[in-house]
Formats: C-alpha cells, structure tokens, sequence
C-alpha cells in the first residue's frame, strides 16, 4: 500500500456544495402499481434509479473519499427479493478503516389506496467480520413484496484516497435511470475508459468551489433504460463486457509543477521494472547457484537449459493459489519453504534462468478472471509469467501449475498482452501474449461389427498441447476404477477392459494418450432385415453447445483445437453396404475453422476420416451465427447412417 | 539437576522418534491406501461432561493426505461463538517420514465468520488450517481444547463419514456425571468391527483399518448403512436455559415452554385481520389456505443464525413487522396466524434434504434436525406446509421434507410422526404431443406435459422464470433434437389441484435424417432417455431408489406425403421388481401413434439387483432411440 500513496490530493471539497437531484421518500403510486418492467418484461427487480457522488473531503488530520449512493429498486417478482438485501464489503486494517455511514433505507407498499412506509431499523444492521482485515455490513428491508419499491442510500468514506472505484452503470437488473457526479481537483487529469455494449451520455466542465478557492472538474454521467447484463456461456469474464467507466489518474498539473503518471505501457514497464522486486532482488541469486549449476552441469544447450530448469520449478515449488506481481514470501523464503504465490515461483523460475546464462525476463498480465486492463495502469495487472529470448525465438512458461508446458500457459493467463520487463536491457514494454497453438485431440478407432449389431475393438485418443494439459488433470489423483465408469457411461453404455495410459504426468513428452478396447453391444441398429449404422460410432457427438438465437459477448474456446479421428470398421460376414453418405466438406468464414468428412468402402467395411478444426480461440458475436449454423449442420453430418444389407 | 535435564532430553528425543515411526506414510496398510485420497491415521476425541453447563471436548486428529481431493479431510478448525471457547489448537505438518517440518499456533489459524454465503447474520465464528504443503504425501497433527457452556448438543460419533478416505484409528469417549443422564443411541453397529467399552460414567468406542470407499450411483445415503452413535443429556443446558428431557414428550415440551412460548406475541390487530381474512371461508382447509398464502404474500425467507444456539425463533410480532424471517421464525409466526382464528397448528422439527430422508430417531430424543415445518390438522387429513416457501401450494412441501419422522411440538408435548410421502404414481409425468413432418423431414409439434409430486416440484419454478431462462430450458430439455426452435410457451401452475401444466410449440428442421431415398426419426421425441446408469465392476451397496415416479407418454406423428413405412417396430414390455417399461407404434393411415410407459418403484434391492437395473435402463435407453424407417414410395 505504502508505495502507492505518491499520489497527493492537494486540495479538497465539501460535500455541502452538490445538488442533489433526488429526494429521497418520493415514491409515488404509479411506481408501486408498475407490474413490469416497460424494456424488460422479464425482469425480476429494476432500478429505477441508480444514483452516486464521488469527491474528496478533507479535514485538518486526513484527506479522504466520499461516494454517496442512492437507489431506488423495483421489485416485480419474488426472485427479484435478492436485491432487498445490500452487502459492503469493506476494508479495515488498525486504526485506518473504510466506514459505511448514514443508511438509511424505507421499503414501500401500496395497500388499498394508501402508500406505507417501513423503515430500517438500526438494530437490523449487522456487522461481520470476515478474514483478512475484511468486514461486511449487510441489511435487509423490511415487508419486501412483489411490487414493493424500496429506498437505499448510504454513503461510504475511505482513507484510500488513492482509489477510485469504476463508474458502473450497468447492473445485472435494467435501469431506468442512472446519473454519477465525479468531482476531482482540477490539477489532477484522469484518464477515463468506457467498456460494454452500452452507451451512457456524459458531460464535463470545470466550477470554482469558492469556499475552497479551487476548482473542481465534474464529469456527469446520464443514463436511460439501460438493459441488465445477462449471462452467456462459454465468455472469458463477464466484468469485461458490463458497461462501466474505469478511472486511471493520468498527470498532475499545475501552474508551477507537473508530474506525469502512468501514460504508455512502456512507462507502465518501466514503473514495475523500478520496483525492488524487479531490481535487485531478481539478481540475488547465490542462494540458487549451486542448485542450478548442478542441474544444468554438462548441458549447454540453452533449450535444454531452459527446459530442465521449468520442470525443476514445476515439480519442486507449489504454488498457494495466490496470485501475485510481487513477492509474497520473496526468493529466499521461498526456497526455504519451496511454495510461494505466483511472482515467488515465477520470479525465482526467471531469476535461475538469468542464473543459468539465459536472456530471461518477466511478463506481467492481468489473468482472464482479473478482467482486461483498459488502459495503461499498474493496479490492474495482477500476475507474472516468465519469458526467455533464444536466438529472437520467444518461450512463455508459468511454472505455478504442474501441467502448464513451456508456450502451453494456463488458459486463464491468456488475456490481452504482457508487459515485458527487461532491466539488463533496459527495455520495457508491451508484448503480444500469442494466441494459443492449436490443441489436438485424435481418435483411432478399429472395430468389428457383428450381425446383432454389437461391435468390438480398440480405441486411441492422443492428446497435445491444451488437450494434454487437461488430459492429464482429468487423470491427476483420479481413481481408475471411478474414471472408466464414467467414461463407460459417457461413450453411452459400452464395456471397457485393458486401459493404458501414456504419459499422464510426463508434461516433457509432447502428447499423452489412452487406449483400451471396448465391447458395444448397442452399436447398430437393426430393423427389419437391414443394420443402420452411424459411421462415427461411439464418437457421436449429438448435441450443439450453442442453442442461444442470439449473443452479445464473443465466444471463448480458451484456445483453437483440432478432433481428428480414423475410424476403420468391419462389416458382418455376408453383408453389404447398401447406403453410404457422400464425403464431405465444410468451412467457416475467415479460415475460422472447417469440418473434414471423408468415408470410403474398404474391402471389409468402410473407413472414416474426420477433422474438425476451430483456428481462433475467441470468436467475436458477429460470426455467432456461423459458428450455431456450422455445428448444427455439423450434427445433422454426423448422424447420417451407412445402411447394410445382406450380400 | 543435570542429570534430569538429560533425561528429559532422552525422553523428549524418544518421543519424537516414536512419532516419526507412528505416522511415517510407510506404516500404512497397504489396504488402506486404495481408494484413498487421504488416511485419517488416528481422530481421537474426548467428551468431557463436567457439570450441566461445562463440556469440553479434546481432539487428536491425525490426517495422512495424499493429494490435493485428500485435503478436505484434514478438518483442523473449531467453531466458537459467545459460550463457546478455543482454550488451544495447533498443528504440526510432518513429512512423508513422519518428521515435522512445521508448527502452525492459534493465532496463525485463519479467523472468520461462519458465512454460510446466504445467512443475513451468523453469530458463529470459525478458526480454521489454511496451509499449502509444498509436496504430498504429508501428514497434519491436529490437537485442540474447546470448552463450551452448552451442553445441549454432544458430538456424534461417525467413524466412516465420506468416500475417498480410510481410517485407521479411530477413539471416540464421552463422559458425564451420573446424575446428568447420558444416554446413546448406536445404529448400525453390525456393518463394521467396532470395539466397545462401557465406562462406569460414560463410553467408549473404537475402531480400526477400516478402507476407504468409493460412491455408488443409486445407493443408499451413507448415514443409513454406516454406524452412527449419537449421545445426549437428560438434563442439559442451553445458552443460559436449563432443559430437562427423557423422551420426545419432555423434550416437546421444554422446547414449547423455554423456546416457543414468550414468542407467542402477535398484536390484536392482526389477529383481527386474520379473523376478516377468513371470515368468509367454510372450513378450516380454506381458512388454512388463506392464512398460508397471506404469509407467502406477506413475508419472505431471510436466514439469521442467532439466538439459543439457532434453536429460538424471533417473536411473532417481530416477523409482523419485518415481514421477514428464518424457517424457525416465519413457521411460528404462521402458528400464531392460524391461532388467532381458532386453528390448532404445531411447529415441527425436522432433517430437511431431498436425498436422504433423515428419520428423527424415535425412540432416542435429543437436539436433531435443521429445519421447520408445520403440522395443520383439518377436518379429513393433516396438512403439512413449508413456511419458508414463497411458491409452494398449500398442502405440498416437496421431496425436502417429506416421508420421514419428525417432531410434532403439541401443547402436551413432542411427538414422532411421519410426513406425507410422495412415492412412485404420486410423482407423475404425462407428456402429449401433436406431431408433424414434412417431406424434407422437418418437424413441428405441440406439445403439453402435465406434472404432479415431486415431478411438479422440480418444474412449476420455471413458471416464474424469464423467457429467456424458459428458452433455454427447453432447448436443454430437448438437447435430443437437433436445430430446435421453440415457437411458444404457455404454462399453467394449478395450485389447488397441485398440478403443472406445460405447453409448447415447438419445429426442427431436418429431423429425419435421410440416407438416400431412405428416411429415419426417432419416435420418442420428448422423453428420450439418453444415459443409462454406471457399470460397477464390483458393486457393494444396495440398489435405492428413492422415491419412484411414472411418466406416461402419447405422441401422434403424422408422416410427411408420399412415405410409408416398412417394418414398424415391435411392442416391448418389460416389467422387472424396481420398475416397468412399454412402448408400442400403431399407425393409421398415414399417422402413427406412438405409446410409451416408465415407471420407477421407490425401495432398496439387494446389491445383485442393480446390475439388472442397469440392463433394464440400457433396454430402456436402446427402446427410447428405436428409429421408425420410412420410404418415399413415388
């Protein structure tokens, strides 16, 4: 916290200065008979005005931040009572704590004619304490029914001064009205970043607060019937695509100084690049020079290096589900205890690299459930992974999971881009984090049907990259038994004996697989005197994941990926095949991806060979609906039938 | 002097290295390692009664964990609140030999409220390990002192209590004056090796390497097969009140008369507005009814975790004015109502979960349960409400609450009585559907399903639901068919006959998959079963069903022009001790009627049983994809 207090508010205002432009307790009678919500018939609860002050307030001792909330919330139907309930978290640490004060909140009915009032009663009012230095103040109104509208206002005050709390204006309910007053002190100039789908009307000006003698910029932010953010599958974060205003203190100017604060991502880099972490302590290595020139004695290889020293790392640090830019124990704890967070064992990961004669660095990054870093700004980034340069080749490596190989990062690592930090170089500034290498999942499959319609034979899976890496947690602790019969149950009901695995630990190797063989005694269909068959066998894949008309977030697959199965099957002594479907070819636009369905008569029975390939990792809402098209025709290939009939 | 200052350093070097053998990973059977993701080398706990208000419990507890699943077994935490304290706790991390490598104290222990993550407010604090071991296998020692003034609840002993963990020493001893009344209650004793000592004051129960085991789909819940002893004291104390119980009688009525009476305080108003709200209404079903709903209307479920150890209830007039409250809370307050008008109603304690069915034991009384209902005797039946529903009907608590015995609080006292039971034809399904398809093989249909018990109760939610949630559901609902497009949505919720009414037209484009000239669908569009249950190599436990049910289904399709049929499938019944099956397709003219019937019976069937299950659900599965063949015959 010390290190972030070099921004000084110099001067200060009074709350007494603002216009309010609510008042609170007029509700009147058309709110309370609204029965739905005119923009969003479906929703639960509305807030009919959403409404929040920001400014600074000083007094002789300390300087600090006001935010004034108001709300006014419709309830329409029951499961719209959540928002009956307001929780705070809030941060307390000694004497220096964050405090809600003045609530004050009044639930309304409309009963006969008449509107009725309930207060929250103080006693009502609970404080917990939760762990690390956190508390939460949480209310709930009194007599909430379907109709109810109720009054929320409170107004919270932070020694953190320094932190400015995003103007969100989207909830996950709509809002028919929403307005925000920002007033900062006119020296300090803020950048300001908009997200989401939705659009808010804002205006700036500059006033003299003459009490004060300064002047105070304003920004206002007015909104109407702004929809609720609803859910979709498959997305990175939502908090990336909720509407919102995100501050980041730019410079600070006055007629006499100035004073330039995060601008570029290189500045930014070289922020982080100045902190002791960075600095020095990355160079103190003596604790680790014997363990590394033991472990890459007589390898000269800078690859192999490389290697040998990410598995040390991998296999020998654990990582405590922190995540981390900073050292939380720092490298000589964690040697000691050999655990740490994120920058402990990818910092000590970079500082054996540079030990070991490599050019190594760190990328800081902000992880997917961190959301994205609008601008330039140092608060926002959250972790850091390790990065070495070999002959202009780049590697990227997070040693914090077991599975994670060198350029096969955590899924969540790969968000936007990386902020390289070389001191020995000097060179700060921003890197592409690359968009995954495919994943590949391939299939062999031999079988032989027999005339009842059951079949047996062998199956292979071989899986590389972001396959493998999840692969292999699939089979980490599991137990066998458990494990085969849930795939039994999954490849529909099928009998598995003579497993094997390869690889499932060895994240060296470049794939890890599985085999077994199977009996299906439900492989065929038979009806009448002829066998139906789907070509695809037990790799049927039956339902679309997309079923929604419509979508407003990009779709996140996390990475590209590749299905590529060989299915070669035997027909039954003394059939034939009466009906086969046709190859076929598919492709999305933009090499976006394609499906690949090529079947051929063999002289036993028929062979098929089958690729799907998606190339993105994230694909945008507007190629939603040949992405929903692309698998649905994908499913009506798949489920066309070889037809046999006696010879 | 010096001389025993070296004996102390012997036996202080003796005992460490005797702890390292004990609980060196390489001391563990073998037999104990599989199937285990953690081994519970020794839990050792001690229950010390020392007067009415003064318990205090010592716990050894000694974790062997494997990998990262192991670690919730390792349980190093105390709750505390008011009349509870901490008096120590620490831990000690050893490695896989048995050598501590760490020493966790109290105060390094993470402290934070018992977040329940839906409670308003919990009074209930928590210390508990938050450790990251930097490679497995490790082992916790945990030891701990609790010292509480109630004396109310006395841990049960559940020596095998999860999957993936064995054990292998497990102590469990309590102890009481003799003049406080301890008694306990062992159920299913015979399904492991327990040794058992009587001690002149209290008991002693032991057992040792017992293996770990693995679920089982369709099994019994565990606390019905394993043992269970569960103790208490015939004069007990609870936050500052004093209860004397023997049986269920007594304990009713201490609950009514230390717990429930002062809470009886609903202002003469609303009783009067209780008179006027069924002033009109014949019976006392109807008045009931009325009552019921006017607290669904009025109130709303908010959980607080406070008073008496979350054994009182907030006063009536409290909830009158709040309009919210807990189970405890609004099913009082719903009593008072239906005083008020002359209606005897009682409060009732029961285990809520929708899977086990917890029996309250009847013939051993003591603070069970974790949740209220109400008892409403009427002219012809008992009713039985959830007061902390918003939705349900009157007379309907669902599979929550349902058969199984529970404590009836009467004016004279406690008594055991089982619930209202929703089993096999009560849980019914009919699903109906007006079928087309055309000549590119699209399909467009209406369909109605209509829904009673328990299959009522996990659908008329989506009555409330938004479109957009509706949409979905269907679209998940029906995942079998391929490019589906819902059209419309109408659903009814009868709340008096406690009947679901769905309707929905729906269409797909290409459902018959067509192979040449050679068309094939799927009759059994909308109640396809698509997964049959898991293959057990070697099953152990009984086959259970819990409730049971039966879903009727009538499709009629009429086949797109010019195609007709070769073979129609052959009928299929097939009726087996846990269940019956049939479908059959009879075509006229050019539309097919397609008739099916599944039907679960509630019960528990030998293990050997459950391989026929499998089969039966597998013949069910392969029945429910019959594909009708059609041919274009221009």
């Amino acid at each position: 916290m010390k290190k972030l207090i070099q921004v000084v508010f110099l001067v200060v205002f009074s709350a007494q200065l603002f216009a309010q432009d609510y008042k609170f307790g007029k509700v009147t009678k058309e709110e309370l008979q609204e029965t739905e919500c005119d923009f969003d018939k479906d929703a639960s609860a509305a807030l009919l005005y959403n409404h929040r002050e920001t400014y600074l307030l000083s007094s002789v001792s300390d300087l600090k931040v006001v935010t004034k909330i108001y709300k006014k919330i419709k309830v329409y139907k029951k499961e719209g009572f959540d928002y009956a309930t307001e929780s705070v978290i809030l941060y307390k640490d000694g004497g220096t704590r964050e405090q809600i004060r003045r609530i004050k909140a009044v639930t309304y009915n409309l009963e006969g004619e008449k509107i009725k009032e309930y207060k929250l009663d103080k006693d009502n009012i609970f404080e917990t304490n939760l762990a690390y230095s956190y508390y939460e103040v949480t209310f709930t109104l009194p007599n909430v029914k379907e109709g109810s509208v109720m009054e929320i206002e409170y107004e919270v005050n932070s020694p953190f001064y320094w932190i400015f709390d995003d103007v969100v204006f989207q909830a996950d309910i709509p809002t028919k009205k929403y307005y925000a007053e920002v007033r900062t002190f006119e020296y300090y100039k803020y950048k300001r970043s908009y997200k989401g789908f939705v659009s808010i009307n804002d205006r700036m000006y500059s006033k003299m607060d003459h009490r004060l003698g300064a002047n105070v910029d304003i920004t206002e932010y007015n909104g109407t019937n702004i929809p609720a953010l609803k859910k979709e599958p498959l997305v990175d974060n939502m908090e990336n695509y909720r509407g919102a205003v995100v501050y980041e203190l730019s410079y600070y100017s006055s007629p006499t100084s100035y004073k330039a604060y995060s601008r570029s991502w290189g500045d930014v880099a070289q922020q982080i690049g100045n902190k002791d972490d960075y600095m020095e302590e990355l160079d103190k290595t003596r604790f680790v020079d014997d363990l590394v020139d033991g472990l890459v004695k007589g390898k000269s290889d800078p690859k192999m290096r490389m290697q040998i020293l990410f598995d040390y790392v991998k296999t020998h640090f654990k990582w405590n589900e922190v995540d981390g830019k900073y050292f939380d124990n720092g490298l000589k704890k964690t040697m000691k205890e050999h655990k740490g967070n994120a920058a402990d064992i990818n910092l000590m990961l970079v500082a054996m690299l540079r030990y070991a004669g490599l050019d190594a660095n760190p990328v800081v990054i902000s992880t997917k459930d961190n959301t994205i870093p609008f601008f330039p700004t140092l608060e926002r980034l959250n972790y850091v992974i390790a990065h070495v340069n070999i002959d202009g080749a780049s590697f990227l490596m997070d040693a914090t999971r077991e599975f994670s190989e060198i350029n096969v990062l955590p899924v969540d690592d790969y968000n936007w881009q990386g902020i390289y930090i070389n001191n020995p170089k000097m060179k700060w500034n921003k890197v592409s984090l690359n968009v995954p290498e495919q994943a590949l999942t391939s299939v062999d499959l031999l079988c032989t049907l027999s005339e009842d319609g059951s079949s047996e034979g062998r199956m292979r899976y071989t899986y590389m990259k972001h396959a493998a890496m999840n692969f292999r947690y699939e089979m980490k602790d599991v137990n066998q038994d458990t494990y085969l019969t849930d795939l039994e149950t999954e490849l529909g009901g099928i009998e598995i004996d003579d497993f094997k695995t390869v690889n499932t630990e060895d994240t060296s190797k470049p794939y890890a697989s599985q085999s077994f063989s199977f009996i299906d005694e439900e492989a065929a269909e038979i009806i009448g005197d002829k066998i139906y068959i789907t070509p695809l066998m037990l790799l049927l894949e039956d339902k679309n994941v997309f079923v929604e008309e419509e979508r407003k977030c990009p779709v996140d697959f996390g990475y590209p990926f590749e299905y590529k199965y060989n299915i070669i099957v035997n027909i039954p002594e003394g059939y034939k095949i009466e009906y086969s479907p046709d190859s076929k070819a598919m492709n999305l636009p933009e090499n976006m991806g394609g499906i690949k369905y090529i079947i051929k008569e063999t002289s036993t029975g028929f062979q098929l060979a089958y690729d799907l390939q998606i190339n993105w990792a994230m694909v945008g809402p507007n190629y939603y609906v040949h992405l929903k098209e692309f698998f649905n025709k994908m499913i009506e290939i798949e489920a066309e039938k070889i037809i046999l009939s006696k010879a | 002097m010096n001389k025993f200052k070296t004996l102390l350093f012997c036996l202080g070097l003796v005992c460490f290295y005797s702890y390292a053998q004990n609980y060196s990973v390489a001391n563990i059977p073998n037999q104990l390692k599989e199937n285990a993701n953690a081994v519970v080398r020794l839990n050792n706990v001690k229950v010390e009664v020392e007067d009415r208000d003064k318990l205090t419990i010592y716990t050894t507890r000694v974790v062997t964990i494997f990998n990262e699943s192991g670690e919730r077994f390792i349980s190093a935490a105390e709750n505390y609140d008011a009349s509870t304290k901490i008096k120590n706790m620490q831990v000690l991390i050893l490695n896989e030999d048995g050598g501590e490598i760490d020493k966790i104290k109290e105060k390094d222990f993470v402290d934070r409220s018992v977040a329940d993550g839906f409670s308003l407010f919990n009074d209930n604090r928590v210390k508990y390990l938050n450790y990251t071991a930097s490679r497995y296998p490790y082992t916790v020692v945990f030891t701990s002192e609790v010292k509480t003034s109630n004396t109310a609840f006395i841990p049960s002993w559940r020596p095998v209590y999860s999957y993936y963990v064995s054990v292998q020493k497990d102590i469990y001893e309590v102890k009481a004056p003799v003049n406080l009344g301890l008694r306990v209650k062992e159920k299913n004793f015979d399904a492991i090796t327990i040794t058992k000592r009587k001690l002149g004051n209290g008991y002693q129960y032991s057992v040792s390497d017992i293996p770990a085991i693995k679920p089982e789909s369709y099994s019994p819940p565990l606390e019905t097969i394993y043992p269970k002893a569960m103790f208490a004291l015939s004069k007990f104390h609870l936050e500052g009140v004093d209860g004397e119980v023997t049986d269920w009688q007594s304990f009713g009525a201490w609950m009514r008369n230390k717990l429930l009476l002062e809470t009886y305080d609903l202002p003469e108003t609303t009783k009067q507005k209780m008179q006027n709200l069924v002033a009109d209404k014949p019976t006392t079903y109807e008045k009931a009814k009325a009552i019921y709903e006017y607290v669904q209307q009025n109130t709303r479920y908010v959980s607080i975790q406070a008073g008496i150890g979350g054994w009182k209830p907030m006063k009536a007039s409290e909830v009158d004015n709040l309009g919210y409250g807990d189970c405890k809370a609004l099913t009082n307050y719903t009593k008072n109502l239906l005083d008020a008008v002359g209606i005897e109603a009682y409060y009732t304690i029961v285990s809520a979960d929708s899977y086990t069915k917890e029996n309250l034991d009847t013939d051993f009384a003591s603070i069970q349960g974790n949740h209220i209902i109400l008892e409403i005797p009427t002219e012809d039946k008992d009713i039985w409400v959830d007061c902390t529903s918003q939705t349900n009907p009157f007379n309907f608590i669902g599979d929550f609450t349902d058969d199984r015995n529970v404590l009836v609080v009467k004016p004279e006292g406690g008594e055991i009585v089982k619930t209202v039971a929703y089993l096999n034809d009560d849980n019914f399904q009919l699903t109906t559907a007006n079928c087309t398809l055309d000549v590119d093989g699209n399909l467009n249909a209406q369909v109605a399903i209509k829904t009673k018990g328990t299959q009522y109760d996990s659908r008329y939610h989506w009555e409330s639901r938004s479109e957009d949630d509706q949409l979905k559901h269907y679209k998940k609902y029906w995942g079998n068919i391929n490019n589906l497009t819902i059209n419309s949505i109408a659903l009814k919720n009868d709340k008096d006959k406690i009947e679901f009414a769905e309707e929905v037209t729906l269409a797909a484009n290409n459902y018959i998959s067509f192979s040449g000239e050679t068309g094939l669908f799927v009759a059994n569009m909308f109640n396809n079963t698509m997964s049959t249950p898991d293959r057990y190599r070697d099953r152990q436990t009984p086959l259970y069903i819990s409730r049971g049910f039966t879903d009727k289904d009538v499709y009629r399709i009429k086949l797109p022009e010019n195609f007709a049929i070769s073979t129609l499938p052959e009928s299929v019944t097939l009726t087996e001790e846990f269940g019956t099956y049939s479908f059959k397709v009879e075509l006229n003219g050019s539309t097919l009627t397609y008739s099916r019937e599944l039907s679960w019976i509630a019960g528990t069937y030998p293990k050997e049983k459950y391989d026929d299950f499998r089969k039966f659900m597998r013949s069910v599965s392969k029945n429910d994809n019959a594909k009708i063949v059609i041919n274009n015959h221009q």
